[in-house]
């Protein structure tokens, strides 16, 4: 049993990256034998603030302190000296290494200089029964399932006999199993009296584990206390919040009748994409919704064959006629704008007039068949400006000089060039001003009204509202819900951060 | 006291102006800068350096070295690396010299040449675009079966007594200039402007910036992959006509790994980088021009053989390394 | 789908020994001088300096990285080293410690130009291969030179049934072994081969390890020329020719991946052996010579296309975003 006392609290964090306040005069406070839920969508801070407990990041003012003495995190090693841990979503394995060797890569007993694999291996069996693993210490990392492998990342974190444990989202890969020995677990660390944190979207499995809640919103802690005073709804309120983006583009009118250009049906990407079935209209804005790790990228990824899936059949309906399409062939069909535009769309050290005109060569070339006419092209490339209100001094300017907006507006200009009839958008709107978000988005309203139907992904829930014609909201890989343009964010919030059980929605 | 690099004045976007704009016109004069100083001075010193005579003499010498930094070019532009290419060059030399010495007419012969680099060529982009597999290793590979098929179709003896049409006909001069540097400037030309000014080519830049980008842009990746492996191949077939009958004979010594290190620094330094995405055939001609040169020059003014390899070991280091400097920065 | 994987995975692992198993009894069932105790004594001592100067090589390719220079250091040390004993008439000792010293500069040299400067393995020891060859020349390495009768008459030298050089070597693969296997550096090894990244966010000081593996592979190219000359009983120009290539495909051949963290020290031997015995074999049947390299390439490039497929086998992170 851990007699001496525990406290940590964090008192007026500050952190700014560049162009955003990460974290707003924050205060938070843990102590032992407590397991804390830390709420919060993206961007909300609650990563950030825990990064800087686990020593990658460093607060720019505020102080940590532990037991009332002021402390630094100067890194990772240094947070586990003074005795914080954090497992972290993605796992951080050394695959072809054993067990033991993941867990005590820097701390191996020695003997003359050498190993002592018998030590190291009782050292492991302790700790890996603590976590109720009767996982063999010889065994290679890359035999035990993901599962396992996360609870390996747990016993590393409990070689230094940490007093507190960060968990970030540690069953996006368990099993229900697993999730069960996994709750276990940290109900017993609790009763050792380790102080515990809990990140997670899924708001199910905070109550029946954890003691208190904080809810983060926008870099500032909305709300802390016991988790006795914060039903569901609290929560999904306390997120939610009011928001004052008075310029909100709005759909002037709303497809009611179906005109399907695109079904997908079944869909499976084993542990990424589950059960996915949706269709598409003509004209239709489909927005999908969910928070970060729902698997929405991975969607757009796995229809458009970037990725590949084990099983599931696309379907395109052109003039009444539906014909069966590979997610390869669906890509010539499809305006594909990338989450990542800096290092998925953009080719940055390219002028903007290449980056415009890439996707769509062929249209530009002379009378050899091969070779660009460079007038031509110039021309096209000159009306997409104009017509997009891309703001650039010149054509041959480097895209990546280019602010957010402007940079987005070049790889939509890239596919209106080829005049697709769909258009897969992944975060079309994140991270550009809020002039330009508007233009975007009346870009996007305009491409509806010629026809062109639209899948749009966002995690910036107020731009999506009033925009769509439907809402389809995932999370962990399925689709949770389905809502008409009238849905409103506390409905959608509360589809995120549901579990979607087999065959039923909830 | 605020670094220069923090005075947001002088930022476009995000980027530091002034770091950008000296290292986009320094980084591409340097070689050329380096080059006249070093001529100059080598010229001043030394009686017989700038004769009409030793410049012919030194673009002949970089002719061969010049013509596959062209076909490699391709490759390191799409992003890859081909270090099989002299080896190819050396088989694929052995080959023609092989089948001329049993009668084919060298016209064929030289048919010959170009398809069989062409095919090793194929195979490494076949493994590379469809296989998936590292380049390195994939060409590594290669040079190894290229070199010891060399050396047993030859026996370890060079094969000589080839037509003397053929060696002739290809080291034949025009107005002084031998036929090689011509092909070598005419390629190189046509080369650059096709990579410069037609669809493929722009494809190929794309793809070696960003290839995931180049996916999503809906350019055909694997293809364009696999084709500058394959024209890299071709131009080790081409440069095999030009040294079988500049040395009027073929060895396995004519495709050693020296030779794919002068290849690579002469693309490298004549601004076609590792990483891909840049440069033009014409910058590797240069670059060839450049690397002979200090061959050439240190030769001239009296410096040992032995010494000229490893000032170009560490230069070749320096180049690639600067090159990495730079795409580090403007990342 | 993951039991097919496992089964190629393992035809990948044990296959080597089958084909050298068949090998074996091929060469013994045709040639009966091949399979003579004297025979493979005699290959074993041929092939010890080889093995020695190419044992550092192998940490180097455990990182995940490679060593085109070991020739030419090998080349370098030992020209170092004959000029001192035969010119200078230093004194044995310190020959042969400057001979290993100088050994290891070089792989240091290598080890900076790759962690600091940051330029790629595969440039920076391609590079370093002309330019150390290139300073070997010049320090005279050029000329055959005699060594020194004092070295030159270990030569004959037996341990037991086993010439010296050949005892060396078994002993310098088992002392590697167990530091690949036993001490914290060799687990550190593996790791930053594995993933150097994460072994990089797990605490591992990655650079270091990295120029240590260059440094262990400088001293062993070093070593094992002394050893090479004491063979010939000459400093011959064409030393450590040609060993950057045969060394990294002994390598593979053994089982020790190109891409890192995989194999293990012993495979050296299996390598090596693989390597030679088809030669001596075919030498015994009288094959004609040339085929050799064309023979050594194909090996070669089987070895290389299976470890690129072995890599290829192990499925990707599956992350959601």
């Amino acid at each position: 049993m851990n007699n001496s006392h525990f406290k940590l609290s964090m008192q007026n964090i500050v952190k700014e990256f560049p162009g955003v306040k990460a974290l707003d005069k924050v205060n938070f406070e843990i102590e032992q034998g407590k397991i804390m839920a830390l709420i919060g969508a993206n961007g909300a801070g609650k990563s950030t603030l825990m990064n800087i407990l686990g020593g990658i990041h460093q607060q720019d003012t505020g102080e940590i302190l532990i037991n009332g003495k002021i402390i630094t995190i100067k890194d990772p090693l240094d947070a586990s000296k003074k005795g914080i841990a954090f497992v972290h979503q993605e796992l951080t394995a050394l695959s072809k290494l054993r067990i033991m060797d993941n867990m005590l890569i820097n701390d191996y007993p020695t003997k003359l200089g050498l190993i002592d694999d018998s030590e190291a291996k009782v050292i492991c069996k302790k700790i890996l029964k603590r976590i109720g693993s009767d996982l063999a210490p010889e065994d290679l990392m890359e035999d035990i399932g993901p599962g396992d492998q996360q609870m390996i990342e747990i016993a590393r974190a409990l070689v230094h006999k940490p007093k507190l444990i960060l968990f970030d989202e540690p069953t996006s890969s368990l099993s229900k199993k697993e999730k069960d020995n996994l709750f276990k677990v940290i109900k017993k660390l609790r009763e050792d009296g380790v102080a515990v944190v809990y990140i997670t979207h899924l708001l199910d499995e905070i109550y029946g584990l954890c003691d208190e809640v904080m809810v983060m919103r926008n870099g500032r802690v909305v709300s802390s206390g016991l988790i006795d005073e914060f039903p569901k709804d609290r929560i999904i309120c306390d997120l939610s919040g009011e928001d004052g983006r008075k310029k909100n583009v709005t759909k002037k009118s709303f497809i009611v009748k179906d005109d399907v250009v695109l079904v997908v049906e079944d869909l499976n990407r084993s542990g990424i994409l589950h059960d996915i079935n949706l269709s598409l209209n003509k004209g239709e804005v489909l927005g999908i919704w969910g928070l970060m790790g729902s698997g929405r990228t991975e969607l757009v990824r796995a229809l458009v064959g970037l990725d590949p899936i084990e099983s599931g059949t696309i379907y395109s309906i052109c003039d009444g006629h539906k014909k069966q399409i590979a997610p390869h062939d669906l890509r010539q069909l499809v305006g594909l704008v990338t989450e990542d535009r800096r290092n998925e769309g953009l080719f940055q050290p390219m002028t903007v007039a290449i980056n415009l005109s890439i996707a769509n060569l062929k249209a530009f070339l002379g009378k050899s068949g091969v070779f660009i006419d460079r007038k031509k092209e110039k021309n096209e490339v000159e009306k997409t400006i104009k017509k997009l209100n891309i703001v650039v001094s010149s054509q041959s300017q480097q895209v990546r000089t280019l602010s957010g907006g402007n940079q987005q507006k070049v790889i939509l200009g890239r596919w209106l060039q080829r005049n697709p009839e769909l258009f897969f958008l992944d975060e079309p709107i994140k991270g550009i001003d809020v002039n330009a978000k508007a233009e975007v988005k009346n870009i996007i309203h305009e491409l509806t009204i010629s026809g062109k139907s639209i899948l749009i992904i966002s995690s910036e829930i107020e731009e999506l509202l009033g925009f769509c014609d439907r809402y389809l909201v995932m999370n962990r890989g399925s689709i949770t819900a389905e809502f008409p343009h009238t849905a409103t964010k506390e409905q959608l919030m509360e589809a995120s951060l549901s579990a979607r059980e087999k065959g039923i929605m909830q | 006291m605020t670094k220069l690099s923090d005075r947001k004045d002088l930022h476009i976007g995000s980027k530091f102006i002034i770091k950008e704009e000296l290292v986009k016109h320094g980084i591409a004069a340097l070689p050329i800068i380096i080059v006249l100083l070093a001529s100059l001075i080598i010229g001043l010193r030394v009686p017989n350096f700038l004769t009409a005579r030793n410049v012919i003499n030194i673009l002949e010498q970089s002719s061969a070295i010049g013509l596959m930094a062209i076909g490699l070019s391709f490759v390191f532009i799409v992003g890859g690396m081909d270090i099989s290419i002299a080896a190819n060059m050396g088989l694929s030399g052995i080959v023609g010299a092989v089948l001329m010495r049993i009668g084919l007419p060298p016209a064929l012969a030289c048919v010959v040449m170009i398809l069989a680099g062409t095919l090793i060529g194929m195979i490494n982009g076949f493994a590379v675009a469809y296989l998936g597999m590292i380049p390195f290793v994939v060409t590594l590979s290669m040079m190894y079966v290229a070199a010891g098929a060399s050396v047993y179709l030859t026996e370890a003896t060079s094969i000589s007594g080839l037509p003397e049409i053929f060696v002739n006909t290809i080291m034949m001069r025009i107005w002084k200039i031998p036929l090689p540097v011509i092909v070598v400037v005419i390629f190189s030309i046509t080369a650059t402007k096709f990579m410069r000014s037609s669809y493929l080519g722009r494809w190929v830049y794309a793809v070696g910036t960003n290839i995931k980008a180049a996916e999503i842009a809906g350019i055909p990746v694997r293809g364009v992959k696999f084709w500058a492996y394959a024209l890299a191949g071709s131009f080790a077939g081409l440069t095999a006509i030009l040294n079988t009958a500049r040395l009027a004979s073929a060895s396995a010594t004519m495709g050693t790994s020296v030779i794919v290190l002068d290849v690579a620094s002469s693309a490298v330094v004549g601004g076609v980088s590792m990483y891909g995405g840049v440069g033009t055939p014409l910058g590797a001609v240069i670059g060839a021009l450049l690397i002979t040169l200090i061959s050439n020059s240190m030769n001239m003014i009296g410096v040992s053989y032995y010494l000229t390899l490893v000032v170009k070991g560490f230069v070749i280091i320096a180049f690639i390394g600067f090159d990495y400097w730079i795409r580090r920065g403007n990342e | 789908m993951k039991n097919t994987n496992i089964l190629i995975n393992r035809l990948l692992k044990y296959g080597l020994y089958f084909a050298l198993l068949i090998i074996i009894v091929f060469f013994a069932y045709i040639a009966p001088s091949f399979i003579t105790a004297n025979n493979f004594i005699d290959m074993l001592h041929t092939l010890a300096p080889n093995l020695i100067m190419i044992s550092g090589l192998a940490f180097v390719v455990l990182t995940g990285a490679i060593d085109f220079s070991v020739g030419s250091i090998a080349f370098l040390a030992a020209s170092i080293g004959t000029y001192l004993m035969v010119v200078q008439k230093v004194p044995l000792i310190i020959t042969l410690s400057v001979i290993v010293l100088s050994a290891m500069i070089a792989g240091f040299l290598n080890g900076i130009i790759v962690e600091v400067i940051k330029v790629n393995p595969l440039i920076t020891t391609f590079g370093t291969m002309l330019a150390y060859r290139g300073l070997g020349y010049m320090i005279g390495g050029a000329k055959y030179t005699p060594i020194p009768e004092s070295l030159a008459q270990l030569h004959n030298v037996k341990i037991g049934f086993l010439y010296m050089d050949t005892a060396v070597a078994i002993l310098i693969v088992v002392i590697l072994y167990l530091i690949q296997y036993r001490t914290v550096f060799g687990r550190h090894l593996m790791a930053v081969g594995n993933d150097r990244e994460n072994a990089r966010k797990l605490g591992v000081k990655t650079s270091s390890i990295s120029i240590r593996a260059f440094v262990i592979s400088g001293f062993f190219a070093g070593f094992g020329s002394i050893f090479y000359m004491i063979q010939g009983g000459y400093m011959t120009p064409r030393m450590g020719q040609g060993l950057e290539f045969t060394g990294i495909a002994i390598v593979v051949i053994g089982g020790i991946s190109l891409f890192g963290g995989e194999g293990s020290i012993l495979g050296l031997l299996t390598g090596i052996f693989t390597f030679y015995i088809v030669e001596n074999g075919l030498q015994h049947i009288g094959v004609s010579p040339y085929i050799y390299p064309f023979l050594r390439g194909g090996i070669i490039f089987l070895a290389m296309y299976a470890d690129s497929l072995k890599t290829k086998f192990h499925s990707l992170r599956k992350v959601r975003t």
